[in-house]
């Protein structure tokens, strides 16, 4: 899986900006990343860490002003010829959007015009793309909502966004999203407003679609859950850099990042029976802190602050993002010591900045 | 049944024909099993007081197959209301325990749908529709479900801050149902809530320092010179550092702001808390922060901790005991390890099955739950969960099934015993 197969996105030192009265707001500074042809790739941090920004700047839809792309290049394998989605003509990116790459949200009703029918909104989306007049569109209107799993699809078409519940909002942001044929799709949190039963159902709509179109999946999401079910790759991102990437098993058994660690170990798993019989003591371990303030970075490492192997030498520069072997990438000073624990040397403990200092 | 798979074992087949007067068999999808129900006794007939006599055969899975076998009480008959008694498999219930803190009896919040040109009531919601439930001392105790499956409802009319249509609220000997204002007044001093984000409700021109007071100045605690104090003291306790209470609630982060919520609800001493959903807005790296705070609260004051949530390893996490709502009633209860591992209730298996396991070496089959929640409105009769449960036959529409243990400990409301 690792950096092979035909690239379909390579994102490179991006950085968005945006100047707001309170200074320069680095949503994304210098992100970097590549996403293969029918892989899925999620993109994870807490909030505010960039990750929508990111996605809005691959669509180019960022508001400018207040934002503007200050820096780097996004490449898109538009069928064979490989454009920089940064400098594009706004045309040719709304023909790009249209019909190469879709968007969904984690909130359908704010792209669904509630007006509209649902068979309306799919159908004008089906006719801008493919050559068919407004009977055949409400056809294919019908056949998309049963493909994406809406029971009575010919009653529902004739339905607004807001006779729907939120998985069903979903199924129809996905069908409207899906009926351009996409290379690419980008999902921002796209189960994150729906309850597990739900996600369950999406995640797996998903999935099956993307078996049968052969799509790629930009997946943003919080839930190191849905990483695991959903994702090939996996980018993680904290204060607008990226500080991880890597193949998803990777990610999750030999995480090179402390700030990767820390998520990992702040999600509560199931209990072994010895654990649930003795729950006095048993504690999540939480990464101290708050989220960081895009605005306030600090100079050296993003996650220094929070760090529990932070050194003094972690403030003084931005730490690189290097390849530790496979396309395992880690923004890190110290990554080479905490493989060494993976790889069977002394433990983590040992690594904590006290300890060290000693 | 573990959480990890759901190829249930198979079930002893019981041959149909071998029970007297046996006719109404069904065969249903996933873990096979033959349900019986006798002839002169059959679901839709009327004859009281016991009209239903239904033999179960045990699934391996289930209660250890000791053989022995209890007639006990699985629902009330959607036609007549009276009881429908079924032969059940045998087990030894749990002992008996001490006096519960608070007790909840048949408890009912139908919201009236107003319509029409005079406004009249044409429906109602029924948000919740007869929960039973106990808390013991110190416990805690998750409540999960669906969206919409009334675990809010819930919270609030314990504390009244919704009116229940039905029910009782037994709280420390009193019917909190039955108090009027000034005793209401009183026992809020020991019943509090935690909200999903406390600042939502609360007037934003007003400083930590007036959000806390104001607690302790409803009950005229902690007053004059001594108010300052104590609201360091409880902003300390909570991680935030005192000399921030003149700031405003939004000059504070998500994380920091459950943590002055949780303040404000520890502010005049509760015995007992209702958490709706204190860490669900929360990234992972601060929900598990607040979690561990709640924990050592919990723990160093002994609260009793009704805690409202959806994520089950949470819950999990730092539950004894857990209860499954779904459109208003009770699926099961269960210690929180038992639940989480053998769960009894179909739709607790489906919710459990359809949690992401934050572990990509792990792939299963997972059980889809088609659809979405019924409407409260018009809930299906019978078992509210029918229309989504695949281990449905054609009694679940006659017959509401009652909340019943089916283990030590254990509680289910589902009239299968021969399932998971
Ligand atoms: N004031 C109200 N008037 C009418 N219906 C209401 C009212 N409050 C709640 N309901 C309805 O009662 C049902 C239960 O709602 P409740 O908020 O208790 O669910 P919940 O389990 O807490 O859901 P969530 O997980 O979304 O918080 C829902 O169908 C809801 O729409
Ligand atoms: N239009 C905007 N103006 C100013 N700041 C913005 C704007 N959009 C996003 N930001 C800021 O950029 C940072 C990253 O945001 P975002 O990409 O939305 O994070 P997330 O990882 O939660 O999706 C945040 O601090 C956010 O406040
Ligand atoms: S560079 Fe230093 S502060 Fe940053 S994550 Fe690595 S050890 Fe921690
Ligand atoms: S009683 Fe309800 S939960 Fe049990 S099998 Fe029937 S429909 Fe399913
Ligand atoms: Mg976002
Ligand atoms: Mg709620």
């Amino acid at each position: 899986m690792t950096q092979q197969g035909e690239v379909l996105l390579a994102v490179k030192g991006l950085k968005t900006y945006f100047h707001t009265d309170e200074g320069v707001v680095k949503s994304v500074d210098g992100v970097t990343f590549t996403l293969n042809k029918g892989e899925t790739l999620a993109v994870v941090g807490e909030s505010g860490s960039g990750k929508s920004v990111t996605s809005l700047s691959v669509m180019r839809l960022i508001p400018m002003p207040p934002g503007e792309i200050a820096d780097g290049e996004i490449l898109f394998n538009d069928r064979g010829t490989v454009k920089d989605l940064t400098k594009v003509s706004e045309t040719e990116m709304r023909s790009i959007r249209g019909n190469e790459i879709s968007m969904i949200f984690q909130e359908p009703m704010t792209s669904l015009n509630p007006v509209y029918t649902v068979g309306d909104q799919i159908a004008e989306a089906v006719m801008l793309h493919q050559n068919k007049n407004a009977k055949e569109a409400r056809e294919v209107a019908i056949e998309m909502l049963k493909f994406v799993g809406i029971p009575a699809p010919d009653k529902r078409v004739d339905e607004y966004p807001h006779q729907l519940s939120g998985g069903m909002r979903q199924r129809v942001m996905i069908a409207m999203a899906l009926s351009c044929n996409p290379a690419l799709l980008i999902a921002d949190e796209p189960t994150t407003a729906l309850d597990v039963t739900i996600q369950a159902q999406i995640l797996d709509l998903m999935r099956k679609l993307q078996q049968e179109i052969g799509m790629s999946i930009l997946f943003i999401t919080h839930n190191l859950g849905v990483v695991a079910e959903m994702a090939d790759r996996v980018v993680v991102m904290y204060g607008g850099r990226v500080m991880e990437e890597g193949d998803v098993i990777e990610i999750f058994k030999a995480p090179r990042h402390p700030y990767t660690m820390g998520l990992l170990n702040s999600i509560p798993r199931p209990l072994t029976a010895e654990q649930a019989a003795d729950k006095k003591n048993l504690r999540l371990e939480a990464i101290p802190g708050n989220v960081v303030n895009p605005l306030n970075l600090p100079p050296g490492c993003a996650f220094e602050p929070r760090c529990k192997f932070a050194l003094p030498a972690c403030r003084e520069v931005v730490p690189p993002l290097e390849d530790t072997g496979g396309g395992h990438m880690a923004r890190c000073i110290r990554w080479q010591e905490f493989e060494a624990v993976q790889e069977g040397g002394g433990d983590y403990n040992s690594l904590h900045s006290q300890e060290v200092a000693r | 049944m573990t959480r990890m798979d759901n190829d249930t074992p198979q079930g002893p087949q019981t041959d149909a024909a071998t029970r007297t007067g046996a006719t109404i068999t069904e065969i249903i999808p996933g873990p096979a099993a033959t349900l019986t129900v006798s002839d002169n006794v059959s679901a839709s007939q009327t004859t009281a007081p016991a009209p239903v006599s239904a033999d179960v055969t045990a699934s391996a899975a289930g209660v250890q197959p000791s053989g022995a076998m209890q007639t006990v009480m699985i629902g009330t008959s959607v036609q007549t209301g009276e009881p429908v008694m079924a032969e059940v498999p045998a087990f030894t219930a749990a002992g008996e325990r001490s006096e519960p803190l608070l007790s909840v009896r048949n408890l009912q919040k139908h919201f009236p749908i107003k319509g029409g040109f005079f406004g009249r009531t044409v429906g109602s919601v029924k948000a919740v529709d007869g929960v039973d439930f106990d808390l013991f001392r110190g416990e805690v105790v998750g409540l999960v479900g669906e969206s919409g499956s009334g675990k809010t409802t819930v919270g609030r009319t314990l504390l009244r801050l919704v009116e229940p249509t039905g029910g009782d609220v037994i709280f420390k000997g009193q019917d909190v149902v039955k108090m009027n204002k000034r005793q209401l007044r009183e026992v809020r001093r020991d019943m509090q809530i935690i909200f999903q984000d406390p600042f939502a409700s609360l007037d934003p021109r007003m400083t930590v320092e007036e959000v806390i007071g104001e607690a302790l100045d409803i009950h005229k605690l902690h007053q004059g010179a001594e108010r300052k104090p104590r609201v360091a003291e409880l902003l300390q306790r909570v991680g935030i550092r005192p000399e921030q209470m003149v700031r405003y609630p939004h000059e504070f982060s998500g994380g920091q702001r459950q943590r002055i919520g949780i303040a404000r609800a520890l502010a005049v001493s509760p015995d007992f808390i209702v958490a709706d959903e204190p860490v669900s807005a929360l990234d992972v790296s601060i929900q598990a922060q607040v979690v561990n705070l709640l924990q050592d609260l919990q723990q160093e004051l002994g609260l009793t901790v009704l805690f409202i949530a959806h994520d089950l390893l949470v819950v999990e996490y730092i539950c004894d005991r857990i209860i499954v709502m779904y459109l208003g009633k009770i699926m099961e209860i269960a210690p929180s390890h038992q639940l989480n591992n053998d769960p009894q209730h179909p739709y607790t298996e489906a919710l459990l099955s359809a949690a992401p396991v934050p572990d990509p070496t792990i792939k299963r089959q997972r059980i889809i739950l088609e659809g979405d929640i019924p409407s409260p409105i018009n809930p299906p009769s019978g078992c509210v969960f029918r229309t989504r449960c695949r281990y449905a036959i054609p009694q679940c529409a006659e017959v509401v099934p009652a909340l019943r243990e089916v283990k030590p400990g254990q509680f289910k409301a589902c009239i299968r015993d021969d399932i998971l």
